[in-house]
């Protein structure tokens, strides 16, 4: 199963740090969810994870994941 | 896709001024050919990275070194050294053959830490990034900012440390 976090883009870790060294603190209320646009694969899920990056930000990953334990669109909000 | 709606829409992000309708706007392109496209723009990879379904790719349009004197700079014949930059940088992420996220900065520089040998400052200058989130595309600032990351770390990522020789030929 992937690691959402081997998938930051790296814009995102020149400014939040590196992600082995953020703090999880669990997933947001509500998540996960299923995934409803058009493109999604059936039983998609869509994550919202709450972190402390590096700077002590905390920050929100977005991520979907795929039936078979893949991710897609791995973001920070 | 035509070359000049490309350049259009990297001129508009550049600007932090995106027309959602125009026809270069991402989520109408497949993301091979504009990556087709943008290298010929931006020649210089300074990262590279597959996993799974996603593919990284960090281009420049120039890379510059920047002269550094260590020390006091008291010395008659000083060492220099040589810092480079990457001006003009697109930082853009696919996942299969979508754009997931194209992030525009005025340069990135990378240089070692003075604290400890293993690891590197990387900077990047400000600029806009153009992220498809769960949600649908936001367009947000993005601040210049450093961080401090190892060596292995940047080699894992797909850092290019091959590019970063001053004399080294750039190839695409």
């Amino acid at each position: 199963m992937d690691d959402p976090l081997d998938f930051i883009d790296f814009d995102d870790v020149i400014q939040h740090g590196d992600p082995a060294k953020w703090r999880h603190l669990g997933p947001k209320t509500g998540s996960p969810t299923p995934a409803t646009s058009e493109n999604a694969l059936p039983g998609t899920m869509k994550h919202y994870d709450l972190y402390l990056d590096e700077h002590g930000d905390e920050i929100e990953l977005h991520y979907f994941r795929h039936p078979d334990g893949t991710v897609g669109d791995v973001k920070i909000r | 896709m035509p070359t000049d709606q490309i350049t259009e829409f990297l001129r508009q992000l550049r600007s932090g001024n995106l027309d959602a309708e125009n026809p270069a706007f991402p989520e109408h392109l497949s993301a091979a050919d504009f990556l087709k496209q943008v290298r010929d723009h931006y020649p210089v990879v300074f990262q590279e990275r597959s996993i799974g379904r996603k593919t990284e790719l960090g281009l420049a349009r120039s890379l510059q070194f920047e002269l550094a004197v260590p020390g006091n700079g008291q010395q008659t014949f000083p060492p220099v050294l040589l810092f480079p930059v990457f001006r003009r940088c697109l930082l853009i992420s696919t996942y299969d053959d979508h754009l997931s996220g194209i992030a525009m900065a005025k340069s990135v520089r990378i240089r070692p830490s003075k604290a400890d040998r293993d690891e590197l400052v990387v900077t990047m200058g400000g600029g806009y990034k153009l992220d498809k989130m769960p949600d649908g595309w936001t367009l947000k600032d993005v601040p210049r900012r450093s961080t401090v990351l190892s060596e292995a770390f940047l080699r894992a990522r797909g850092w290019q440390f091959d590019r970063l020789r001053p004399f080294a030929l750039q190839r695409r």
